[in-house]
């Protein structure tokens, strides 16, 4: 009897270390195999790749591009607060100058109107920010009455072109909902309301037929009222600096998986990312920020499925670097 | 019959000048405190006399033994023999709150019991009815070794405020956790340089704590008394992790980050600049600078309930900067804080900013029908989406220019706009509030701030950058 119960301890003694190897032969697998697949892959564009910022699928067509694409040079706008009162009083404000706090941003705000109405230009880049602050950031208990997406382009448009904003080196995009606002009880699995408060409409700079980064978007409130204007146009040379070799889609894409993009995403480990889309634009940092060139990037579009397929991009450099070592150019280029 | 005497126009004006004078010479007097003292701390009186006593009998073999615990109830002070110098953690129950109910069983030898008035810099002999309150630092002397017991008043919700004057000053601690010096004191920053606590075993000062790195890191403990040196006025009141606590006068902020990542999280370069510009202009705007740690200093109980008291929920603005997920914040070497053990605003916190991917892409992670870590915090804002590593740290910058500067954002429109200007599409950013006032709630000194009731019902705003 006592040998029969410690015959089946023993037997469950060897399910147990059984079970326990056969877990961690899993284990090793899960981990290794999309290494392995990732190093199989990466030289003929990896369909499924560990980097440094998680996994990438890539489910999109690498685009045709030139050899060679010009660069331009950022003309010095530096606006003055002369010229920052002349922009608020064509956007039809008054108002004197307010400490912004920020270098290179001047900040105007119209207490004559009702409700104010506040402008913030950025000297370097001369973008700015118009809005309605009570109107544009404002919360709701209801559903404002906004226009249909035919009707907000239709407005944007006309408020651009009576403002003389609209040029040629700008293109409709799309019409998408800005700002919503929900509320929630917990445990549940559908909002208890959900509102839409504005509309965006976004239009994108070209440059050379080259899609840039920078655009415009008309923020349109309740009854088409226009709420804000982000306008991000900078001024940059008409006559190319130089001509320079960009690389491949292939190439940029492996510089990707290497983790050599050019502001690092903050995901942590949990992060897979499908590429849906590769192209070339051209490279506007924030309205913040100085820059002195307008140069090339891949920029690698996507979603993270993880999260509800929310939407993702990448930037890689896209100039040779053997043109990054002829003057002005160097390594720092894009951070410049 | 005598005359009376009426002053002369003369002898006015050598008053006035005699009261001047002194009252100059005594405002010079504090002026021109230097940063450390020249001597150590006051002593009571008969104090030596005492000690050359005491001496004796411990070298004649004839101290009296004293059975000492490793560890006291938090109601319980133990008296050694000799002088100590001591404090009650809480507010004492009324009717156990005198010098007589609550030391009347002491055999003081026939000794007064003292506290020290900083504003005269003189010994103050405390009256059987003097009344026992915390922050206020007592040196008594016991024939023998002594438990003094005490009765809390739990139904008394204030946090004590002391103030303090150039020069010495004589204090308690409050609370019954012993936490470290810099956050004990942060009320009184930057003006104490010194505090020096009485070790009762040995009769004889501790170990001087500065008011500079690493020392202030030392703890201070529940019960005792401290010395406190001060270079000008100053209030000394427990800021750290106390709700509502003079918020509105002495705001404070905290800030943690990571940046040392290993794969498979990206290193990141900026975290760091990003929440110290933040923290550095808070500072600059009168808010008190509580914390700053990064890398593997950031700890998991940082943040979680265990341990956020001192740390994320101890103060009213906390912004963090780094990796992390929907479900919880991912410190560098993979210690992740998840949502569903922490607590916040239960203890201080108003609002947070989680500068990281996806940290409010899942509301249901910090409020559900299981846990709610939505305890009293009014705005959790964070990245619906993916975010960035921001370069020169301007989003720490932007954000918290747009809540100081002129007459101050929201909090939520500050994180909305001051991440917008920085990143641009297709960033889309998401606070969750407890209810919708906390949408339009700006920081304080900007606009009216109270907590809201928390129940079960929570707010989603969302904005897509432009």
């Amino acid at each position: 009897m006592i040998a029969s119960k410690r015959l089946k301890g023993d037997m469950k003694m060897k399910f147990a270390v059984i079970a326990v190897l056969v877990l961690a032969i899993i284990g090793v697998c899960i981990i290794s195999i999309p290494h392995l697949i990732g190093q199989t892959n990466s030289d003929a564009g990896a369909l499924f790749t560990v980097t440094g910022s998680g996994i990438y699928i890539l489910d999109a067509a690498y685009p045709t591009v030139p050899d060679y694409v010009p660069i331009y040079r950022i003309k010095q706008v530096d606006i003055s607060y002369e010229k920052a009162a002349q922009l608020a009083l064509s956007m039809g404000m008054k108002g004197d100058i307010q400490y912004s706090g920020r270098p290179g941003v001047i900040q105007i705000t119209d207490d004559s109107k009702n409700p104010p109405e506040s402008i913030e230009i950025y000297t370097t880049s001369g973008a700015f920010r118009y809005s309605i602050p009570s109107k544009e950031g404002r919360s709701v208990t209801y559903q404002p009455l906004l226009p249909s997406y035919d009707e907000a382009k239709k407005i944007a448009d006309t408020y651009l072109e009576e403002r003389n904003l609209l040029r040629n080196d700008f293109t409709f995009e799309k019409v998408k909902v800005g700002d919503s606002q929900e509320t929630w009880r917990a445990g549940d699995t559908k909002p208890l309301t959900h509102y839409d408060i504005n509309l965006y409409v976004i239009y994108r700079r070209m440059i050379n037929g080259i899609p840039a980064t920078e655009g415009i978007t008309v923020t349109i409130g309740e009854n088409g009222e226009v709420v804000g204007l982000t306008y991000k146009a900078t001024a940059i040379e008409e006559k190319a600096f130089r001509n320079v070799k960009i690389i491949t889609p292939e190439e940029a894409y492996n510089q990707l998986v290497e983790g050599n993009v050019l502001i690092k995403p903050l995901p942590g480990v949990d992060s897979t990312i499908r590429i849906t889309n590769v192209s070339l634009q051209y490279y506007m940092k924030a309205e913040v920020y100085e820059q002195q060139f307008v140069l090339p990037i891949y920029v690698f579009s996507g979603v993270e499925p993880s999260y509800d397929s929310s939407p993702i991009v990448l930037y890689v450099s896209a100039i040779d670097p053997d043109e990054l070592k002829i003057p002005p150019l160097d390594s720092s280029a894009y951070s410049k | 019959m005598k005359k009376k005497h009426i002053l002369t126009f003369v002898e006015i004006i050598f008053l006035i000048f005699i009261v001047g004078f002194a009252t100059a010479n005594s405002e010079l007097q504090f002026r021109n405190v230097s940063k450390f003292p020249d001597a150590p701390p006051p002593v009571p009186p008969g104090f030596e006399q005492d000690l050359k006593n005491l001496t004796e009998l411990r070298e004649n073999g004839s101290l009296i033994q004293d059975s000492v615990k490793t560890r006291y109830a938090d109601n319980v002070i133990h008296l050694y023999q000799g002088w100590n110098l001591i404090s009650v953690p809480k507010y004492l129950e009324p009717g156990y709150n005198t010098i007589n109910q609550v030391f009347g069983g002491v055999d003081t030898g026939g000794r007064s019991i003292y506290h020290y008035d900083g504003s005269t810099q003189l010994w103050i002999s405390m009256q059987p009815n003097s009344p026992v309150i915390p922050l206020v630092g007592i040196y008594i002397y016991s024939v023998s070794p002594y438990d003094v017991y005490l009765v809390f008043d739990a139904d008394n919700p204030d946090y004590p405020l002391k103030t303090l004057y150039p020069q010495w000053n004589m204090v308690g601690y409050w609370d019954v956790t012993p936490i470290a010096a810099r956050a004990e004191l942060i009320s009184a920053d930057p003006y104490w340089t010194q505090a020096i606590g009485f070790d009762a075993s040995m009769q004889q000062d501790e170990s001087t704590i500065f008011n500079s790195d690493p020392s202030w890191n030392t703890e201070m403990y529940p019960k005792k008394g401290y010395w406190l040196w001060m270079t000008d006025y100053g209030v000394y009141t427990p800021l750290a992790g106390t709700k509502d606590n003079r918020d509105s006068s002495l705001p404070t902020v905290g800030v943690e980050w990571g940046n040392a990542y290993s794969l498979p999280s990206a290193q990141l370069y900026w975290s760091d600049v990003t929440v110290t510009n933040f923290y550095n202009l808070f500072g600059n705007y009168g808010w008190k600078k509580m914390f700053n740690y990064g890398d593997l200093s950031a700890l998991v109980n940082h943040f979680t309930a265990t341990g956020d008291r001192y740390y994320i929920d101890g103060v009213d603005f906390a912004f963090y900067a780094g990796h992390g997920e929907a479900y919880a914040i991912n410190l560098p070497t993979y210690r992740f804080a998840w949502f569903s053990n922490c607590e916040w605003g239960d203890n201080d916190l108003e609002w947070i900013i989680l500068h990281a991917c996806h940290t409010t892409h899942t509301p249901s992670n910090f409020k559900s029908l299981i846990h709610n870590s939505m305890t009293g915090v009014h705005l959790i804002c964070g990245f619906n989406s993916f975010g960035w590593d921001s370069e020169y740290g301007y989003t720490g910058a932007a954000v918290a220019q747009k809540l100081l500067m002129g007459s101050g954002e929201t909090v939520k429109d500050a994180w909305f706009y001051g991440i917008d200007e920085c990143f641009g599409p297709p960033i889309t950013l998401r606070v969750i509030g407890e209810n919708e006032a906390m949408l339009d709630e700006k920081i304080y000194g900007y606009g009216p701030v109270s907590d809201p009731p928390v129940d079960s019902y929570y707010v989603v705003r969302d904005h897509d950058c432009k």
